[in-house]
């Protein structure tokens, strides 16, 4: 699986790193501007609570600040190193809260379903997005829809094997195979 | 695809439920230290990021407010008028000065080559060692200076990291003499200081690899 390596000259958010590793102030402040609405999305989404989010963005962002000499450009562009910033931020906070949300029912598998039906349409059909939406189909739509939802809300083998009805072990296996599909699937 | 899945498929599916986000807070925890100290772990989780990162176009964008003030305070300190401690400082400086100076001292002329002390914000120590490093705060240097114990034998290093809540520890540097100084990297109360033992050169693998030698949390800046 080779890709063309993504060069700083299109990738507007790897050149603000590259700054930023060399502790530039001004380029931490234009990489606030370019991508806080988009990691206040993740945060958000994942969270579910603004004020959580709120506090959550200024702890990714501080990393971001610390971590940026990290950042590797040929490995990946830019923005998809900050999602993962803020999404694993995100899920680890979800993790450590005391108590998981739960007692959802079959509507919220319906739910589900429709958010993550949404979330692949939603994608711009072209190179990678368009090959992923093709291997996503592939897999049983409960399951494309549980890893959908996994990844976009940071749902946890416990909230979906409620959801679906299933015991934990079964959603795990479920979703290895789902990933296993996936990988297969993308690395063509 | 067999039910039983080979060591390396087993490695490469736990990179996966790592990005995906499902394992419970233990074997992610787990999973992130693995990701610090295995490369070919590391490599497999940014591959599946990779892999997965098409979906990062279904979340929709959620205007901020503008917290980057606070984030900069975070990292680099208050600014000036922000800063009711230094300012009180200043100005009981000044005002002791105004008494010397109206008690017919020549003060003033010592005031401006007079060195701002390093306030100390921390002390890194252990129950199980005698070594200690003083840490020190002077506008925007920030002083790791070793009050007691030795230096790190032949071959090895004290190597100072930055804790910031869960996250892994961020290095600050390697402390190959008695202190080091640094420019001011946005200390915050809670905040912890660390030193472990490294190979020379520093950890080869951008997490603590040798034995925390000692440890101290910035109380109050």
């Amino acid at each position: 699986m080779t890709t063309a390596l993504p060069m700083t000259d299109d990738d507007p958010i790897a050149a603000l790193l590259t700054r930023i590793a060399a502790q530039e102030r001004a380029a931490f402040a234009e990489i606030y501007s370019a991508a806080s609405s988009k990691l206040m999305g993740v945060l958000l989404r994942i969270l579910g609570n603004r004020a959580e989010a709120e506090d959550a963005v200024q702890e990714v962002f501080t990393r971001v600040w610390l971590r940026a000499a990290r950042f590797d450009g040929t490995k990946g562009r830019g923005m998809t190193w900050l999602i993962a910033i803020a999404r694993n931020h995100a899920i680890d906070r979800l993790r450590s809260r005391k108590v998981q949300p739960s007692n959802d029912d079959g509507d919220a598998v319906a739910q589900l379903a429709d958010t993550s039906r949404s979330a692949l349409s939603g994608l711009v059909a072209e190179g990678e997005a368009r090959r992923a939406v093709k291997c996503f189909e592939e897999l049983d739509p409960d399951r494309s829809a549980a890893v959908q939802g996994a990844y976009l809300e940071g749902l946890s083998y416990e909230v979906l094997a409620e959801r679906y009805g299933v015991p934990i072990n079964t959603m795990r296996t479920w979703l290895r195979r789902s990933l296993q599909k996936l990988r297969e699937c993308l690395d063509q | 695809m067999t039910q039983t899945d080979t060591p390396q498929d087993e490695a490469d599916l736990l990179a996966a439920e790592y990005v995906l986000g499902t394992l419970p807070l233990e074997a992610r925890e787990a999973a992130a230290t693995r990701i610090r100290r295995d490369t070919h772990f590391a490599l497999a989780v940014a591959r599946w990021e990779e892999r997965l990162q098409p979906l990062n176009d279904a979340y929709e964008d959620a205007p901020a407010p503008n917290l980057l003030p606070q984030i900069e305070a975070r990292l680099f300190g208050l600014p000036e008028s922000a800063q009711p401690a230094k300012r009180a400082f200043w100005k009981s400086w000044f005002g002791g000065a105004a008494v010397a100076a109206a008690m017919g001292l020549a003060v003033l002329a010592y005031l401006p080559t007079a060195p701002l002390p390093f306030a100390p914000l921390t002390t890194l120590a252990s129950e199980t060692s005698d070594l200690r490093y003083e840490v020190g705060l002077r506008g925007n240097e920030l002083r790791i200076n070793r009050i007691a114990g030795t230096a790190a034998e032949a071959g090895r290093v004290h190597e100072l990291w930055l804790i910031i809540g869960n996250a892994p520890p961020v290095s600050l540097g390697l402390i190959t003499g008695q202190e080091l100084t640094l420019a001011s990297m946005g200390l915050a109360p809670g905040m912890v200081l660390a030193i472990s033992l490294e190979p020379t050169g520093g950890s080869p693998t951008g997490a603590p690899t040798g034995p925390v030698l000692v440890t101290g949390v910035v109380e109050k800046i």
